[in-house]
Protein backbone atom coordinates (compact mmCIF):
# COMPACT_ATOMS: atom_id res chain seq x y z
CA UNK A 1 0.00 0.00 0.00
CA UNK A 2 1.39 3.31 -1.05
CA UNK A 3 1.55 6.56 0.70
CA UNK A 4 0.27 5.75 4.54
CA UNK A 5 0.52 9.39 5.26
CA UNK A 6 -2.85 9.86 6.10
CA UNK A 7 -3.61 6.85 7.72
CA UNK A 8 -0.78 7.61 10.20
CA UNK A 9 -3.69 10.02 12.14
CA UNK A 10 -3.52 9.64 15.62
CA UNK A 11 -7.12 10.55 16.17
CA UNK A 12 -9.03 6.93 15.57
CA UNK A 13 -12.36 8.79 15.75
CA UNK A 14 -11.18 10.87 12.49
CA UNK A 15 -12.21 7.75 10.39
CA UNK A 16 -15.45 8.51 11.88
CA UNK A 17 -16.07 11.61 11.49
CA UNK A 18 -14.80 11.53 7.69
CA UNK A 19 -17.26 8.44 7.08
CA UNK A 20 -19.88 11.06 8.30
CA UNK A 21 -19.09 13.60 5.77
CA UNK A 22 -19.23 11.19 3.29
CA UNK A 23 -22.32 10.08 3.86
CA UNK A 24 -23.94 14.03 3.81
CA UNK A 25 -21.82 14.82 0.99
CA UNK A 26 -23.47 11.10 -1.34
CA UNK A 27 -26.85 12.43 0.03
CA UNK A 28 -26.72 15.73 -1.20
CA UNK A 29 -27.00 17.45 -4.58
CA UNK A 30 -28.45 16.52 -7.82
CA UNK A 31 -28.45 14.36 -10.28
CA UNK A 32 -25.32 15.48 -13.12
CA UNK A 33 -24.43 13.94 -15.96
CA UNK A 34 -21.32 11.76 -17.12
CA UNK A 35 -18.91 13.98 -19.61
CA UNK A 36 -16.23 10.97 -20.38
CA UNK A 37 -13.65 13.28 -19.23
CA UNK A 38 -10.07 11.74 -18.07
CA UNK A 39 -7.64 12.41 -15.92
CA UNK A 40 -4.52 10.49 -14.58
CA UNK A 41 -4.49 10.76 -10.87
CA UNK A 42 -2.88 8.22 -8.12
CA UNK A 43 -5.47 6.25 -7.89
CA UNK A 44 -4.38 4.21 -4.83
CA UNK A 45 -3.96 6.61 -2.37
CA UNK A 46 -7.29 7.62 -3.02
CA UNK A 47 -8.95 4.59 -3.34
CA UNK A 48 -7.29 3.60 -0.24
CA UNK A 49 -8.89 6.62 1.43
CA UNK A 50 -12.63 5.51 0.39
CA UNK A 51 -12.30 2.09 1.97
CA UNK A 52 -10.97 2.75 5.17
CA UNK A 53 -13.96 5.66 5.59
CA UNK A 54 -16.59 2.39 4.41
CA UNK A 55 -14.96 0.02 6.74
CA UNK A 56 -15.71 3.17 9.47
CA UNK A 57 -19.21 2.96 8.48
CA UNK A 58 -19.64 -0.46 8.05
CA UNK A 59 -17.79 -1.08 11.56
CA UNK A 60 -19.45 1.87 13.23
CA UNK A 61 -18.73 4.77 15.60
CA UNK A 62 -17.89 3.07 18.73
CA UNK A 63 -16.33 0.29 16.90
CA UNK A 64 -14.47 2.14 14.99
CA UNK A 65 -12.15 3.07 17.83
CA UNK A 66 -12.67 -0.27 19.20
CA UNK A 67 -11.12 -1.78 16.68
CA UNK A 68 -8.94 0.96 15.90
CA UNK A 69 -6.04 -1.60 15.73
CA UNK A 70 -7.27 -3.53 12.94
CA UNK A 71 -8.22 -0.53 10.98
CA UNK A 72 -4.71 0.91 11.25
CA UNK A 73 -3.20 -2.57 10.21
CA UNK A 74 -5.47 -2.62 7.26
CA UNK A 75 -4.60 0.70 6.48
CA UNK A 76 -1.06 1.27 7.21
CA UNK A 77 0.39 -2.59 6.14
CA UNK A 78 -1.87 -3.61 4.15
CA UNK A 79 -5.28 -5.35 3.67
CA UNK A 80 -3.31 -8.92 4.49
CA UNK A 81 -3.24 -7.79 7.85
CA UNK A 82 -6.82 -8.05 8.33
CA UNK A 83 -5.71 -11.72 9.00
CA UNK A 84 -4.79 -10.89 12.39
CA UNK A 85 -8.62 -10.19 12.69
CA UNK A 86 -9.99 -12.89 11.11
CA UNK A 87 -9.15 -16.34 10.06
CA UNK A 88 -7.86 -15.63 6.42
CA UNK A 89 -8.53 -19.45 5.52
CA UNK A 90 -12.53 -18.68 6.21
CA UNK A 91 -15.05 -17.95 3.27
CA UNK A 92 -15.92 -14.44 2.73
CA UNK A 93 -19.41 -14.87 4.15
CA UNK A 94 -18.01 -16.03 7.85
CA UNK A 95 -15.53 -13.31 7.80
CA UNK A 96 -18.25 -10.77 7.01
CA UNK A 97 -19.79 -12.88 9.86
CA UNK A 98 -17.01 -12.22 12.19
CA UNK A 99 -16.37 -8.94 10.99
CA UNK A 100 -20.41 -7.81 12.37
CA UNK A 101 -20.33 -10.66 15.41
CA UNK A 102 -17.38 -8.35 16.99
CA UNK A 103 -19.24 -5.68 16.51
CA UNK A 104 -22.64 -7.07 18.45
CA UNK A 105 -20.82 -8.52 20.46
CA UNK A 106 -18.52 -5.78 22.06
CA UNK A 107 -20.23 -2.71 20.38
CA UNK A 108 -23.41 -2.62 20.28
CA UNK A 109 -24.26 -3.04 23.76
CA UNK A 110 -21.96 -0.34 24.98
CA UNK A 111 -23.94 1.96 22.28
CA UNK A 112 -27.38 0.71 23.57
CA UNK A 113 -25.75 1.25 27.07
CA UNK A 114 -25.23 5.30 26.14
CA UNK A 115 -29.00 4.92 24.21
CA UNK A 116 -30.35 3.52 27.82
CA UNK A 117 -31.44 0.51 26.16
CA UNK A 118 -29.93 -2.42 28.21
CA UNK A 119 -28.53 -3.20 31.79
CA UNK A 120 -25.80 -5.30 30.87
CA UNK A 121 -23.55 -2.78 29.72
CA UNK A 122 -21.25 -3.15 32.39
CA UNK A 123 -19.32 -5.81 31.17
CA UNK A 124 -19.10 -4.66 27.81
CA UNK A 125 -18.35 -1.44 28.34
CA UNK A 126 -15.48 -2.30 30.78
CA UNK A 127 -13.93 -4.30 27.48
CA UNK A 128 -14.15 -1.01 25.58
CA UNK A 129 -13.68 1.67 27.88
CA UNK A 130 -9.91 1.94 27.68
CA UNK A 131 -10.58 2.04 23.69
CA UNK A 132 -13.26 4.55 23.87
CA UNK A 133 -11.48 6.83 26.30
CA UNK A 134 -10.50 8.97 22.99
CA UNK A 135 -13.39 9.10 21.80
CA UNK A 136 -15.85 12.01 21.27
CA UNK A 137 -18.84 9.71 21.54
CA UNK A 138 -17.58 8.43 24.82
CA UNK A 139 -19.62 9.77 28.20
CA UNK A 140 -16.51 9.88 30.56
CA UNK A 141 -18.56 11.84 32.68
CA UNK A 142 -21.92 9.02 32.22
CA UNK A 143 -19.15 6.39 32.45
CA UNK A 144 -17.53 7.20 35.90
CA UNK A 145 -20.85 7.95 37.35
CA UNK A 146 -22.40 4.73 36.32
CA UNK A 147 -19.23 2.51 37.39
CA UNK A 148 -19.17 4.38 40.96
CA UNK A 149 -22.64 3.62 41.35
CA UNK A 150 -22.10 -0.13 40.70
CA UNK A 151 -23.04 -2.62 42.88
CA UNK A 152 -19.47 -2.83 44.75
CA UNK A 153 -19.80 1.11 45.36
CA UNK A 154 -16.99 3.24 45.28
CA UNK A 155 -13.42 2.10 45.49
CA UNK A 156 -11.27 4.13 45.44
CA UNK A 157 -10.65 7.71 46.06
CA UNK A 158 -10.37 8.74 42.41
CA UNK A 159 -13.85 7.31 41.57
CA UNK A 160 -14.71 9.50 44.34
CA UNK A 161 -13.59 12.50 43.16
CA UNK A 162 -14.21 11.90 39.41
CA UNK A 163 -18.43 11.42 40.83
CA UNK A 164 -18.13 14.80 42.70
CA UNK A 165 -15.96 16.51 40.00
CA UNK A 166 -19.22 16.60 37.90
CA UNK A 167 -22.13 16.12 40.42
CA UNK A 168 -21.50 17.79 43.37
CA UNK A 169 -24.67 17.16 44.99
CA UNK A 170 -27.21 14.58 45.03
CA UNK A 171 -29.65 16.45 43.17
CA UNK A 172 -27.41 17.68 40.79
CA UNK A 173 -26.52 14.22 40.18
CA UNK A 174 -30.12 13.34 39.62
CA UNK A 175 -30.66 16.40 37.39
CA UNK A 176 -27.31 14.93 35.32
CA UNK A 177 -29.41 11.31 35.35
CA UNK A 178 -32.45 12.50 34.24
CA UNK A 179 -31.74 15.09 32.00
CA UNK A 180 -30.02 12.24 29.68
CA UNK A 181 -32.90 9.93 30.57
CA UNK A 182 -30.41 7.10 32.45
CA UNK A 183 -32.48 7.74 35.77
CA UNK A 184 -34.76 4.70 35.05
CA UNK A 185 -31.11 2.63 34.98
CA UNK A 186 -29.29 4.50 37.55
CA UNK A 187 -31.49 4.98 40.50
CA UNK A 188 -29.97 4.90 43.46
CA UNK A 189 -31.13 5.17 47.03
CA UNK A 190 -30.70 8.09 49.71
CA UNK A 191 -28.28 6.11 52.18
CA UNK A 192 -26.49 4.95 48.88
CA UNK A 193 -25.79 8.83 48.84
CA UNK A 194 -24.84 9.83 51.84
CA UNK A 195 -22.43 6.91 52.36
CA UNK A 196 -20.78 8.56 48.90
CA UNK A 197 -20.68 11.90 50.17
CA UNK A 198 -19.68 11.02 53.53
CA UNK A 199 -16.89 8.98 51.56
CA UNK A 200 -16.36 11.73 49.67
CA UNK A 201 -15.54 14.15 52.35
CA UNK A 202 -13.50 11.14 54.50
CA UNK A 203 -11.22 11.23 51.09
CA UNK A 204 -11.33 15.27 50.92
CA UNK A 205 -10.11 15.36 54.88
CA UNK A 206 -7.64 12.79 54.37
CA UNK A 207 -6.09 14.45 51.19
CA UNK A 208 -5.73 17.83 53.50
CA UNK A 209 -4.11 15.77 56.01
CA UNK A 210 -6.81 15.36 58.83
CA UNK A 211 -6.77 11.89 60.97
CA UNK A 212 -10.03 10.47 60.38
CA UNK A 213 -11.29 7.39 62.22
CA UNK A 214 -13.40 5.38 59.63
CA UNK A 215 -13.99 3.20 56.79
CA UNK A 216 -15.75 3.61 54.02
CA UNK A 217 -19.10 2.58 54.31
CA UNK A 218 -19.75 1.06 50.96
CA UNK B 1 -0.93 7.54 -11.55
CA UNK B 2 -3.51 6.09 -13.99
CA UNK B 3 -6.13 7.79 -16.11
CA UNK B 4 -9.44 7.47 -14.87
CA UNK B 5 -12.95 9.00 -15.40
CA UNK B 6 -13.75 12.53 -13.88
CA UNK B 7 -17.39 13.35 -12.78
CA UNK B 8 -17.66 16.68 -12.25
CA UNK B 9 -20.24 17.82 -9.48
CA UNK B 10 -20.84 21.55 -8.08
CA UNK B 11 -18.32 22.61 -10.51
CA UNK B 12 -15.05 19.82 -8.51
CA UNK B 13 -13.71 17.39 -10.12
CA UNK B 14 -13.91 13.95 -8.87
CA UNK B 15 -11.98 11.37 -9.67
CA UNK B 16 -14.27 7.84 -9.98
CA UNK B 17 -11.80 5.36 -8.38
CA UNK B 18 -14.26 2.28 -8.33
CA UNK B 19 -17.42 1.20 -8.95
CA UNK B 20 -19.36 -1.55 -7.83
CA UNK B 21 -22.29 -3.60 -9.47
CA UNK B 22 -24.97 -3.85 -7.30
CA UNK B 23 -28.83 -5.57 -8.58
CA UNK B 24 -29.86 -2.70 -11.32
CA UNK B 25 -27.42 -0.48 -10.12
CA UNK B 26 -23.84 0.68 -9.71
CA UNK B 27 -22.40 2.74 -7.12
CA UNK B 28 -19.64 5.06 -8.16
CA UNK B 29 -16.57 5.85 -5.67
CA UNK B 30 -15.95 9.56 -5.92
CA UNK B 31 -12.88 11.29 -4.62
CA UNK B 32 -12.08 14.63 -5.03
CA UNK B 33 -9.15 15.43 -7.33
CA UNK B 34 -8.30 18.61 -5.21
CA UNK B 35 -9.10 18.01 -1.91
CA UNK B 36 -9.03 13.74 -1.05
CA UNK B 37 -10.99 15.01 2.54
CA UNK B 38 -14.01 15.21 -0.24
CA UNK B 39 -15.11 12.22 -0.90
CA UNK B 40 -18.59 10.92 -1.76
CA UNK B 41 -20.42 7.63 -3.17
CA UNK B 42 -22.71 7.93 -6.18
CA UNK B 43 -24.88 5.70 -8.25
CA UNK B 44 -26.06 5.15 -11.72
CA UNK B 45 -28.68 3.09 -12.57
CA UNK B 46 -28.18 0.50 -15.53
CA UNK B 47 -30.50 1.62 -17.91
CA UNK B 48 -29.19 5.27 -17.85
CA UNK B 49 -25.80 5.01 -16.72
CA UNK B 50 -24.82 8.54 -18.15
CA UNK B 51 -27.19 10.16 -14.90
CA UNK B 52 -25.17 10.25 -12.20
CA UNK B 53 -27.81 10.74 -8.73
CA UNK B 54 -26.93 11.15 -5.54
CA UNK B 55 -27.59 8.05 -2.78
CA UNK B 56 -31.21 7.88 -1.64
CA UNK B 57 -30.66 7.48 2.13
CA UNK B 58 -27.92 6.23 4.57
CA UNK B 59 -29.12 2.22 4.36
CA UNK B 60 -28.22 2.98 0.90
CA UNK B 61 -24.91 4.66 1.69
CA UNK B 62 -24.12 2.05 5.06
CA UNK B 63 -25.20 -1.11 1.55
CA UNK B 64 -22.61 0.95 -0.71
CA UNK B 65 -19.83 0.84 1.76
CA UNK B 66 -20.15 -2.58 2.43
CA UNK B 67 -19.73 -3.78 -0.69
CA UNK B 68 -16.63 -1.32 -0.80
CA UNK B 69 -15.29 -2.96 2.66
CA UNK B 70 -16.08 -6.67 1.11
CA UNK B 71 -14.72 -6.37 -2.37
CA UNK B 72 -11.87 -4.39 -1.05
CA UNK B 73 -10.44 -5.90 2.01
CA UNK B 74 -12.43 -8.85 2.81
CA UNK B 75 -12.54 -10.78 -0.26
CA UNK B 76 -8.88 -9.37 -0.85
CA UNK B 77 -7.28 -10.52 2.60
CA UNK B 78 -8.68 -13.87 2.47
CA UNK B 79 -7.17 -14.42 -1.34
CA UNK B 80 -3.96 -13.35 -0.63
Amino acid sequence: MENNDWYQMPEDERYYRESRKMLEASLAGVEVKRTGKKKNVNTNKLKNKVVSLCLATVIGVSGLVATGNVIKSVVSKGSDKIAEFVDEKQDNNIVMDQVYNFKNEYINPAKEHINGTTNDYYIHYDKVADTLNNSDNFDRDLYMTCKSFEVDGLDTEEQINEVFKYNETYENLNDYLDKNDYSTYYEFEDDQVNSIIKDYELAEMNQEGVEVEGEKTL
Amino acid sequence: MKEVEIIEIDNKEYALIKEIDHGDIIFLYLVNINDQDDTMIRKVKKDNTDLVLPLDNEEEFNLASGLLVKEEVIIKSTNE
